[in-house]
């Protein structure tokens, strides 16, 4: 391998697991799509997770892969290494350009066959996103070498850009639909970005190594724009440990004041073409192109709210001075996480809800009024990212292990969502332990699992053990000196994995467990109910008064019963008393009630059974009679 | 009465970074009022022994108490009562050296400003420069202020001289730290740990010399004065054949014989008097010749 294919090696690689994200973001689509057409159906949760996970794959995946080949120098200061080796500038500026020109146009390839349905709906939206990756790519290196870091690059190159298309977005009548206007408009993107690459090249060239450790990166120590009143506030005094370490937390958290703003104009835009965009196919296409551009913001500033302070620390090496100042860990590490949380809830809830509310809300995008879910998300994704910078050494490093990670535990949930009805399955069919009437009608009458089953609940109940093995690893994590790798990211994921799964796995087997006993349950009820129609035509005359006495040996002669129900219900008696109709089919039995149908020219009686069983337990089997249908119930006590 | 607790005990303390064992069954006294040299290569397991002390890394076996305290059930009582100079001093960009030393003033119950004002003035250190903009060296100057004005019982030193200046070097040995120790003598203890050991030579009281994580040598500055000692002769023609095997190292230089002494010099002074040598002499080893000589035997 000589010099120069090492040094692409060495390029390559660092952008290599950003890279496979990416592309797997940009897949998912299709992955839904092939998994549609086999199935016949959607991904679970797939709109939910794949769209998003998409676009946020193309609006921020993209900008990171075409700034960090230059922003790793930043991140972990080996800027002035390289320059220093004997190698001419111009083949550094060409070496990091050529793989990051391969990384972004393969990832753009997939994400182009991904969403090429989308998009032919709308080919200037073709044109538009072309524009934009071209631009983007271009302008990247030379951002990243004004900002002095990844994430300065990436808001730089991706956000500037973003608001050149949304004015488009407003007025696209402004470019004829010509070829000569649309080859205009290309060769202005294509000088536009020759000039950003000869710019990007200048720049490195004079390119001049001043200062240290953070000192020039432009979101952490530019120049200052804060009103002297706030600066003052935010000023450290010689007394007050715990204020001066929440002022430190607000002044680390810089960039994302300076990001939050970007967001909240495009949630401005956002709302504004909400209400002129409305009714064709391509419009709304790219109106959701917009909400998708705002939609990457919102969560990169919650991602930053979690993993920057902390992030910048550990890199700087701040963070183990920290540990050392007589101030305990918990106490910094309480305060820390909630300044992050607090941040992420203010910049991407509170302000886009206030915008919203000010300019109105374009509701056919955004439904503000699930602010709760979406605070809760926000505060999730924010604690995920604090969590990923307790686990790794870096702001970058934690904000790329936040997505994988949270993939990782959804899997991990999901799998045991998949598993758990299966070993139920297998585990009933091999030890049946629905021979035991007691122990089926105990697990029939699980109520609470019934009522517990909301969405809301469920997803609660799973996410709570997680997160409370999340939050103590944190700590943890927070207070230890770092082995940073990806295999101690795994194993430090794999505790909430089991816990993910464990809680998934758990809630399903109960749930399924449930369903099974109430099977069984519900066939006894209905063999004997089947029984008692037959006999019925005899009881013509039953009144609460009278009821009629049975046997288990009278109901198999009126009707076959299966070997189960004859079990359950040997030596039992049952009496039959004629019902009144009510007005809620399901009165006596809640949820253990179930529609049946039965022939229209037969007319049935409305009845209450009671069966008295030799084990001193006591079942009501009601039947509702309507005109060709009837509810039956059946609850045992 | 009971003698009063020592500034630093470690007992068998192991720590390893996946397999490779950074520390190995290291065990040290530091009694309060000493200045303690811990000497090694790059890579001996100095700073890791240091962040154990400071419950930056949990031991993984053996134990570490600070002033008779576990660091880890009395993190905060103990470190209030230490400060710390890391290897690599990092401060927030965005902060000026007067808002750094104001932050980590905030954290201390006691902050000598006057020393604060010297330190600064004879650092020439601008106050209302941003620690963004500072040096390395300056770095380390506005860490080694923030660790001697709290006045603590315990300096704990990683390289602290590194990145300085000779000038500013010497002036914070001989100066700066001599007055730390002064303004309560016999109660301020020093760990430090450096690679320059004939800067610090005068201050050392004790040392220990780790190597690959385990402790090679643990003795008194002037114990270890008295037994290493270098031991010069000149002989007429040759040096004859002796036995020799008592000492540490042994050179051969035309006429000449040199050779180290590590205890029983004596008896090798006698030895080789019986040869009439030309010239004999004597001479102690400095802290630094012996930690070369211990780490090359």
């Amino acid at each position: 391998m000589n010099a120069k294919t090492m040094r692409i090696h060495k390029e390559a690689r660092s952008l290599f697991w950003p890279w496979c994200a990416v592309m797997i973001a940009g897949a998912l689509p299709l992955l839904e799509q092939s998994h549609s057409a086999q199935m016949g159906g959607p991904v679970w949760g797939g709109h939910y997770l794949i769209e998003p996970a998409s676009f946020l794959g193309f609006f921020l995946g993209l900008p990171l892969l075409a700034t960090l080949s230059l922003g790793n120098e930043f991140q972990y200061r080996t800027m002035s290494l390289l320059l220093s080796q004997p190698v001419v500038r111009m083949e550094i500026w060409g070496e990091k350009m050529s793989v990051t020109i391969v990384a972004a146009l393969s990832a753009t390839l997939v994400f182009g066959v991904s969403w090429r349905s989308a998009l032919d709906q709308a080919p200037d939206l073709w044109m538009a996103a072309g524009a934009w990756i071209i631009a983007m790519i271009a302008s990247a290196l030379f951002w990243t070498l004004i900002a002095r870091s990844t994430l300065g690059g990436m808001v730089l190159a991706g956000g500037i850009h973003y608001f050149f298309f949304v004015p488009w977005l407003f007025r696209r009548d402004w470019i004829p639909e010509t070829m000569t206007a649309r080859s205009i408009a290309a060769f202005l993107v294509l000088g536009y970005a020759g000039v950003m690459l000869w710019l990007g090249r200048r720049t490195l060239a004079r390119f001049q190594a001043t200062g240290g450790m953070a000192g020039d990166d432009l979101l952490m120590a530019g120049p200052r724009v804060m009103p002297e009143a706030l600066a003052g506030w935010l000023r450290c005094r010689p007394t007050g440990a715990v204020l001066n370490l929440i002022r430190k937390e607000l002044r680390l958290l810089r960039p994302l004041w300076l990001i939050a703003p970007l967001g909240l104009v495009g949630w401005m835009c956002l709302s504004m073409l909400g209400k002129l965009e409305r009714g064709s196919v391509p419009a709304m296409i790219m109106a959701n192109g917009s909400v998708a551009v705002v939609i990457a913001v919102t969560p990169l500033i919650a991602v930053l709210a979690g993993a920057l302070s902390l992030g910048e620390e550990r890199s700087s090496g701040m963070h183990s001075w920290h540990m050392t100042l007589p101030v305990s860990a918990r106490r910094q590490w309480l305060i820390k996480l909630c300044t992050a949380l607090f941040a992420g809830l203010v910049c991407s809830v509170l302000l886009p809800i206030l915008v919203l509310d000010l300019f109105g809300s374009p509701s056919m995008f955004v439904d503000v009024h699930g602010g709760t879910v979406w605070a809760a998300a926000i505060l999730l994704l924010s604690f995920a990212s604090f969590w990923c910078a307790c686990a790794v050494n870096g702001t970058v490093r934690a904000a790329l292990w936040v997505f994988p990670a949270i993939g990782a535990l959804l899997v991990a949930g999901g799998f045991g969502n998949w598993v758990a009805p299966k070993l139920v399955d297998l585990a009933v069919s091999r030890f049946d332990p629905f021979t035991d009437f007691r122990f089926t009608n105990a697990v029939s009458n699980l109520q609470s699992v019934v009522i517990l089953a909301t969405p809301l609940r469920l997803i609660t109940l799973l996410l709570v053990p997680t997160l409370v093995i999340a939050v103590i690893q944190s700590y943890r994590m927070f207070r230890e000196q770092l082995q940073d790798s990806i295999l101690s990211v795994t194993r430090k994921l794999l505790p909430l994995a089991i816990a993910a799964f464990l809680g998934s796995f758990s809630l399903m087997a109960l749930y399924v467990l449930v369903a099974d006993a109430r099977q069984q349950m519900w066939a006894m009820f209905r063999e004997t109910h089947e029984a008692i129609e037959k006999i019925q035509p005899g009881t013509a005359k039953l009144d609460a008064t009278h009821p009629l006495q049975l046997t288990a040996e009278d109901l198999v002669k009126a009707a076959p019963l299966s070997p189960r129900t004859q079990r359950w219900l040997r030596n039992s008696s049952i009496s039959v008393a004629a019902d009144k109709p009510h007005s809620g089919a399901r009165y006596c039995c809640g949820e253990n009630s179930r529609g049946i149908r039965f022939a229209q020219d037969k007319d049935y009686l409305s009845y209450q059974a009671v069966i008295h069983l030799p084990s001193g337990a006591d079942c009501t089997i009601s039947f509702q009679s309507g005109r060709g249908n009837g509810f039956l119930g059946g609850v045992c006590k | 009465m009971s003698s009063p607790s020592p500034a630093i005990q470690i007992e068998n303390l192991s720590y390893a970074y996946g397999r490779a064992e950074a520390v190995h069954d290291l065990t040290l006294t530091v009694q309060p009022g000493r200045c303690y040299g811990l000497f090694g290569r790059n890579g001996a397991g100095k700073t890791t022994t240091m962040k154990c002390l400071l419950h930056l890394l949990r031991p993984q076996r053996g134990q570490v108490r600070m002033f008779g305290l576990d660091p880890a059930r009395h993190e905060v009582e103990v470190k209030r009562r230490l400060a710390y100079v890391p290897d690599q001093v990092a401060f927030y960009p965005w902060m000026s050296v007067r808002e750094t030393l104001d932050y980590l003033a905030s954290f201390r119950a006691h902050w000598n400003r006057k020393t604060e004002q010297e330190l600064l003035d004879r650092f020439q250190l601008d106050p209302a420069q941003r620690t963004g903009s500072l040096s390395r060296g300056q770095r380390t100057q506005v860490a080694l202020i923030a660790a001697v004005c709290p006045e603590t019982e315990l300096l704990v030193l990683d390289e602290p001289t590194s990145g300085l200046d000779p000038i500013v070097r010497r002036e914070f040995i001989e100066t700066v730290i001599g007055a730390y120790q002064e303004g309560n003598p016999g109660q301020r203890t020093i760990l430090v740990s450096t690679h320059l050991i004939t800067e610090f030579e005068g201050l050392i009281d004790q040392f220990t010399i780790i190597d690959h994580g385990v402790a090679v040598l643990s003795l008194d500055s002037d114990q270890a004065r008295e037994r290493y000692q270098k031991i010069r002769a000149r002989f007429a023609q040759s040096p004859p054949e002796l036995d020799l095997r008592a000492a540490l190292r042994v050179r051969r230089n035309g006429r000449e014989l040199e050779l180290i002494a590590n205890g029983g010099g004596a008896e090798l002074l006698e030895r080789l008097r019986q040869h009439n040598p030309e010239m004999l002499s004597t001479e102690s080893l400095t802290l630094e010749e012996i930690f070369v000589a211990t780490l090359k035997s």
